[in-house]
């Protein structure tokens, strides 16, 4: 966000495509289909209490990438203890009601980022595993150069990786950046909904992006849904606007 | 074997105890020795004897350890090192004397080490290890082979046949005072009147009863050795040992067709001391690639606590646990899938560097209260049968738990009721939609004087989750937030 200086000319080029593009609606499942089959997806709350919105449309991308291979891979998910003290344990219990089976999910709590890191890589070196790295919040962005080392090596054994940050994101070798927030549920009056997001693809490398999408996450099918229509028609003001400001932030980043 | 701290001004050195209400020597230096001090007198006698003397309380314990870590030691030339207190150790050298060129070499090597270390030692190579007992106790420096070995301990005196107190007064009474006096002697009236104890040792010297030993460490079922030259200092230089040593104990492996769980790199430095390092396996592993991976792994998390120093000049790997290897057969087409083999490899080579602790995966204990439903399970352990998810979709756990409940500020508008706003992390929340309360009693055994808890799932205007408890206590309840949902 702080990078500035963009070429004006290549910002409103950006801008006339992605207008172009938005004539045909593009569907979530087309979108994540682009990028599905990505070495590395990156994934990052939109705001800072969005981080348990944005683990959980991390660990649905992740059951829906390992369920897409043959019988179903191993979810490998490496933290930095730090992220534990800070926003709580996982819970097995909400995990399984999630749609997760444990027996597939293989856990390293690490003292520090670098070790997360290298456990991710070793993991990636696995066939068929899917792996979430979870990278804790702090000033210094992850290096370019340490999200290439996890594309390269995801790339080399076709496995798959899930950046989930909550740092300060810079430049990534990522495929594409989802900012996530929390969406209201749509139970019945005071009724709490299945689990629903409010997913933003920031960049991708495969299409268009500073798309929106209201979702909600089938713990059964394992697949997202599009949000209920009424619901979706009460959002689709909010939705234009942030999609505007969304796309000149994706922009900027993406000029940089 | 006591450390020679002599005095620097050359006095004599005593050791003294308290032995009956009476300090009593039990250890002395050469010099005390010569100036016609003798173990067992008391101090009183040998100050009048020797007025200059220097007498330090004894420190069994300090002893003991230290005889410990020269066992520790003594482990470089065999894995078979048995402790027999308090001055002596036992080691069984029966297939290691090759390694040393020869029995002789390898008693001359041990005896010079531990003499370099400013012991003083009495050793011997012996069939048997009653007669190595009484060959080192009286004629030190000796290598007996079993031919030979009747008529050596036949000039050796009775009472280095390790026997009670009472059975040797009583032999030198009789005027029995070699071996070889007794070495022939009728058993029956022998045994009658020395005891039966004193027999079974003569046999034991001589190899006609067998004689249990229990090493300090229970000794590996395979190992693999190696002496240095040159002391190795390097971390490449000690992976290239290992590397040998890895090849070396696969080969001793695959031969019986088994592999090893748990193994232990024991590197013996220059300086004496010895660094193990352990390395557990998720299956039993026979080839030396994965192995040395693993090991390096393992070395490479920490040089630091290796610490090297003067370098290494021996290393042994031994396998520890060892379990048949179960062979499948090679899968011409094989299915993409799930790859247990490839899955335990990562697991071994995470909890290489992790440590076992840090990798796992979760498990559920049935119970009700929440924070003790959620477990952690090293990848050893299986996991339960995990719950169906409910029917509707809704989750009724949160996906993150803290560990402890945090506290927040909460207004409710009805006493029983969910909360109306909350401020946590310093943020207020209206809250939109609630669902509660799901009344949670804490288990009377584990916490008798815990409140029962009201649980609710609330959801703010953001449409973010939270799952909050109150708990009431005598003034005012109090609200906790215990869990995120997505």
């Amino acid at each position: 966000m702080s990078i500035s200086g963009a070429p004006a000319v290549l910002r409103l080029a950006r801008a006339g495509s992605a207008h172009a593009e938005s004539r045909v609606p593009a569907t979530f499942e087309a979108v994540r289909a682009a990028v599905a089959d990505a070495p590395l997806n990156e994934i990052m709350p939109a705001a800072p209490g969005d981080h348990a919105a944005a683990l959980g449309f991390a660990l649905a991308w992740a059951v829906m990438a390992a369920r897409a291979s043959a019988e179903g891979g191993v979810i490998f998910w490496a933290a930095p203890e730090q992220d534990f003290f800070e926003d709580g344990l996982p819970n097995a219990e909400g995990l399984a009601q999630f749609g997760i089976s444990l027996d597939r999910l293989l856990m390293a709590r690490t003292n520090c980022q670098a070790d997360a890191l290298w456990a991710v890589e070793q993991a990636l070196a696995t066939p068929e595993t899917t792996a979430l790295c979870a990278v804790s919040p702090s000033r210094k962005p992850l290096s370019l150069t340490a999200t290439r080392r996890l594309l390269l090596t995801a790339e080399k054994h076709k496995t798959r990786c899930i950046l989930l940050r909550q740092d300060l994101v810079g430049t990534s070798a990522a495929w594409s950046r989802w900012q996530i927030s929390a969406a209201p549920s749509e139970g019945e009056g005071r009724e709490l909904g299945p689990p629903s997001f409010k997913a933003h693809l920031a960049r991708s490398r495969a299409g268009s992006s500073g798309l929106n999408f209201n979702l909600v996450w089938d713990i059964h099918s394992h697949a997202f849904r599009n949000a209920e229509n009424g619901h979706h028609a009460a959002m689709d003001g909010a939705v234009a606007s942030a999609s505007a400001s969304g796309q000149a932030d994706a922009d900027k980043r993406s000029a940089a | 074997m006591r450390i020679s701290a002599a005095p620097p001004d050359g006095r004599p050195l005593v050791i003294y105890d308290k032995i009956r209400n009476a300090f009593t020597l039990t250890a002395l230096d050469r010099r005390a020795s010569a100036s016609g001090l003798q173990i067992g007198m008391a101090l009183a006698d040998a100050r009048a004897i020797q007025s200059d003397l220097v007498a330090r309380a004894a420190e069994p314990a300090a002893d003991a350890k230290l005889m410990d870590e020269i066992a520790a030691w003594c482990e470089r030339f065999t894995p078979v090192v048995v402790m027999d207190p308090p001055h002596g150790l036992i080691l069984d050298v029966t297939g290691c004397t090759h390694l040393f060129g020869g029995a002789a070499a390898l008693l001359g090597e041990a005896q010079r080490r531990i003499k370099a270390e400013g012991f003083s030692v009495r050793a011997a190579i012996a069939p048997t290890p009653g007669a190595a007992w009484a060959l080192s106790r009286a004629a030190g420096g000796r290598c007996v082979v079993q031919d030979e070995l009747k008529e050596t301990l036949a000039g050796l005196p009775v009472a280095t046949l390790r026997l009670l107190p009472q059975s040797a007064a009583l032999l030198r009474r009789l005027g029995l005072k070699t071996i070889g006096q007794i070495i022939d002697a009728p058993r029956q009236p022998f045994a009658a009147r020395a005891g039966q104890h004193a027999m079974l040792r003569l046999d034991q010297a001589l190899g006609r009863a067998p004689e249990a030993l229990t090493p300090r460490r229970p000794p590996p079922p395979l190992f693999a050795l190696r002496r240095l030259v040159e002391p190795v200092l390097a971390m490449e230089a000690v992976l290239i040992v290992t590397e040998a040593l890895c090849a070396d104990l696969c080969a001793q492996l695959s031969e019986r067709g088994s592999g090893a769980r748990l193994l232990q790199l024991s590197l013996f430095g220059v300086d004496n001391r010895v660094r193990t390092v352990q390395l557990g396996l998720s299956r039993a592993e026979s080839n030396p690639v994965i192995m040395l991976r693993l090991l390096r792994e393992r070395l490479g998390v920490s040089p630091e606590t290796l610490d090297a120093e003067f370098g290494f000049d021996a290393a042994r790997l031994d396998a520890v646990e060892i379990t048949p290897v179960i062979l499948r057969p090679t899968d011409l087409a094989p299915k993409p899938g799930r790859d247990s083999e490839a899955e335990a490899r990562l697991i071994d080579r995470l909890t290489a560097r992790l440590g076992p602790v840090r990798v796992g995966r979760f498990a559920l204990t049935l119970v009700y209260a929440p924070e003790r439903a959620n477990g952690w399970a090293t990848v050893e352990t299986k996991t339960g049968e995990p719950p169906a998810p409910m029917q509707d979709g809704v989750m009724r756990r949160p996906l993150r738990l803290f560990a402890r409940a945090q506290i927040v500020e909460a207004i409710a508008s009805m006493p029983d009721g969910p909360p109306m706003r909350f401020r946590w992390r310093r943020v207020l929340h209206d809250v939109i939609r609630a669902e509660g309360p799901e009344r949670i009693t804490p288990d009377w055994l584990r916490a008798p004087n815990g409140r029962p808890r009201d649980y609710y799932r609330v959801e703010d205007r953001d449409g973010r989750r939270y799952w909050l408890y109150r708990e009431d206590h005598e003034e005012a309840p109090r609200w906790y937030l215990h869990g995120l949902f997505a």
